[in-house]
């Protein structure tokens, strides 16, 4: 059986129907892993041994008439900056390399709650910082549909882990497009929700005030379902939304017509990729026909974006990673080192740790983000930051406010070939163009794909929604796919 | 102009061992990614107030009710070192 090809959804109907067991469904997809792991390296840790406990505990529960949730039987991959009680949790990082959560993660108990079963955790850039996947402290992962190209970043095993079948569903992280880039290369469906709309309790923080939990899979269908299982207020997070979370399946499937749709003049410039101009053009004309209005906006802050979201992201991670002073857990200095610090062994300590344990991207971020932050700089750079954010977000609301979603090209660029871009950071930076200004706003966006160019490489369509308006980007990514 | 000097200070703040050949990386690099953010500069920003985030919520408040934390010893377990209940640095006051 080619385990690989079915979808979450069919497999859930799969497991009822008794067409399989959960063992077997796990076993199958673990022989698969083991044969195309090895070449695509999209995930650091695999978790056989406790997923086939998860499956065998699932078919005693559907035996016994017992199933718990929509995820059950389901196997999820984990991007490995979401803690796992037990499971070594590394954020691609030698700082973390052995770290041990002494706790899950929101998501992984709602996941698991509802019967759904961890296969592993997948690469990434280290602490998500990067849109390639070749910033992992371990090694990089491979896009299955070219191995000379990368995956994307930085949620890129996810990604590559569902591309190639090793994973019906998988979960990624989303601060300036982490989750809808890597799903763009890779030809598969990825969801940055609303900000808040997931409790980020567990996952490890990068940008607090921008960093999102997203699910990842082949069809919208099972983002949605992924997506429904996850959601909701946690009291563990302060910042997650006491909303209700609608039923994303219920209307997927029907088209919302009259659907006032803005494509913002901005993300079609001249120079653009033609292809992947082209074919997000023709996924445009496909919704006009199914009865959607399309109308021409304009985000004029759109060119503000990169550097403002880069500002504030590093200053949040400069904060966020201060924590990784070899003392609490983590990696720590040697002994030897300590000791020749004569005097000052405490600072050698914290300065040592960091340095041997933080790769080259991590360290200029923060770097980068002590920089805007410290004293004569703050205004000139952080604050100013933070007033472009205000004027962003007004932006993109008041255009919400005229039409109920925006669509855009994902990517300026389908995958590139390793090593192109990772001697220059600000390439790379500019890679996160189309996705980061509604991190800054915060709204919900998805990337769908929307065909391939002449070199055979995925071209991913970005749909944005109001404010917790997921299931109107879902129905419109639905519309999308060819049915 | 980022200088080394400046990229020294941020490194004592941040507290982050450089090599000097990452010093100097750190100045071309800091110096390239300043000088593309410069644009923001043109955007007029006066009278806006500072978004901290892209939703507005303030003072989520909670009972103050006692409730079962982690172990000491599942918090012990990745700590480098750790003895008797406590994080053990190196020695701190003069010798």
């Amino acid at each position: 059986m080619e385990i690989y090809r079915f979808t979450a959804r069919q497999l859930s109907l799969m497991l009822s129907r008794k067409e399989i067991s959960c063992e077997e469904l796990v076993r199958l997809l673990f022989a698969y892993i083991e044969k195309r792991d090895p070449e695509l390296r999209a995930f650091l840790t695999l978790c056989q041994e406790s997923a086939l406990e998860q499956a065998k505990a699932s078919d005693l529960r559907r035996s016994q008439g017992r199933s718990t949730g929509i995820l059950e039987g389901l196997p999820i991959a984990i991007k490995d900056n979401i803690c796992t009680q037990g499971i070594r949790t590394t954020c691609a990082s030698k700082s973390l390399e052995n770290f041990i959560p002494p706790y899950d993660a929101h998501v992984i108990e709602k996941i698991k709650e509802q019967g759904g079963i961890v296969l592993g955790k997948t690469n990434m850039d280290e602490f998500a910082m990067g849109s390639s996947c070749e910033n992992s402290a371990m090694f990089p992962t491979l896009n299955p549909r070219n191995p000379e190209c990368i995956p994307g970043g930085s949620s890129g095993g996810s990604a590559s882990a569902i591309a190639s079948g090793m994973s019906p569903l998988a979960l990624g992280s989303d601060t300036g497009g982490s989750v809808r880039q890597p799903a763009s290369l890779c030809g598969i469906v990825g969801l940055k929700p609303t900000y808040g709309r997931i409790s980020r309790y567990g996952l490890i923080a990068f940008a607090s005030s921008l960093d999102q939990i997203g699910p990842m899979a082949r069809t919208v269908e099972d983002v949605a379902f992924l997506l429904q299982a996850i959601a909701g207020k946690d009291n563990r997070d302060s910042t997650s939304l006491n909303e209700p979370v609608p039923d994303y399946l219920k209307r997927l499937q029907e088209f919302p017509a009259g659907i006032r749709i803005g494509i913002p003049k901005e993300y079609f410039f001249d120079k653009m990729d033609r292809e992947i101009s082209s074919a997000c053009q023709k996924a445009i004309l496909s919704l006009e026909k199914k009865g959607a209005k399309i109308q021409e906006v304009s985000l004029p802050s759109t060119e503000y974006a990169i550097p403002t979201y880069y500002l504030i992201a590093t200053a949040e991670a400069s904060a966020n990673l201060a924590r990784y002073d070899g003392i609490h857990y983590g990696h720590r200095t040697s002994e030897k080192n300590i000791k020749e610090g004569c005097g000052k062994s405490l600072d050698i300590l914290y300065k040592k740790s960091k340095g041997e344990s933080f790769g080259h991207e991590v360290k200029r971020r923060i770097m980068l983000g002590t920089y805007v932050l410290s004293s004569g700089y703050y205004e000139a750079w952080y604050l100013k930051a933070m007033k472009a954010r205000a004027l962003l977000r007004q932006e993109i609301q008041n255009t919400l406010s005229c039409v109920d979603a925006l669509i855009t090209p994902t990517s300026p660029i389908p995958a590139f070939k390793r090593g192109e871009k990772i001697s220059d950071p600000l390439a790379m930076y500019l890679c996160d163009i189309f996705t980061v200004t509604f991190s800054l706003s915060g709204n919900p966006a998805i990337s769908v794909p929307c065909g391939t160019n002449s070199q055979g490489m995925p071209i991913g369509l970005q749909i944005v929604g109001k404010f917790l308006d997921e299931e109107t980007i879902l129905r419109l990514g639905y519309a999308c796919e060819p049915n | 102009m980022v200088t080394l000097e400046e990229i020294q200070h941020i490194a004592r703040l941040c507290k982050i061992y450089l090599s000097p050949e990452e010093e100097k990386e750190m100045v071309k690099d800091l110096e390239t990614i300043l000088s593309y953010f410069q644009k923001l500069k043109e955007l007029p920003t006066e009278n806006v107030m500072p978004a901290l985030s892209s939703i507005e919520i303030y003072n989520v408040e909670r009972e103050d009710i006692e409730k079962q934390s982690l172990t000491l010893e599942k918090i012990a377990r990745n700590a480098p070192s750790f003895q008797e209940g406590f994080f053990v640095v190196p020695k701190i006051v003069g010798t």
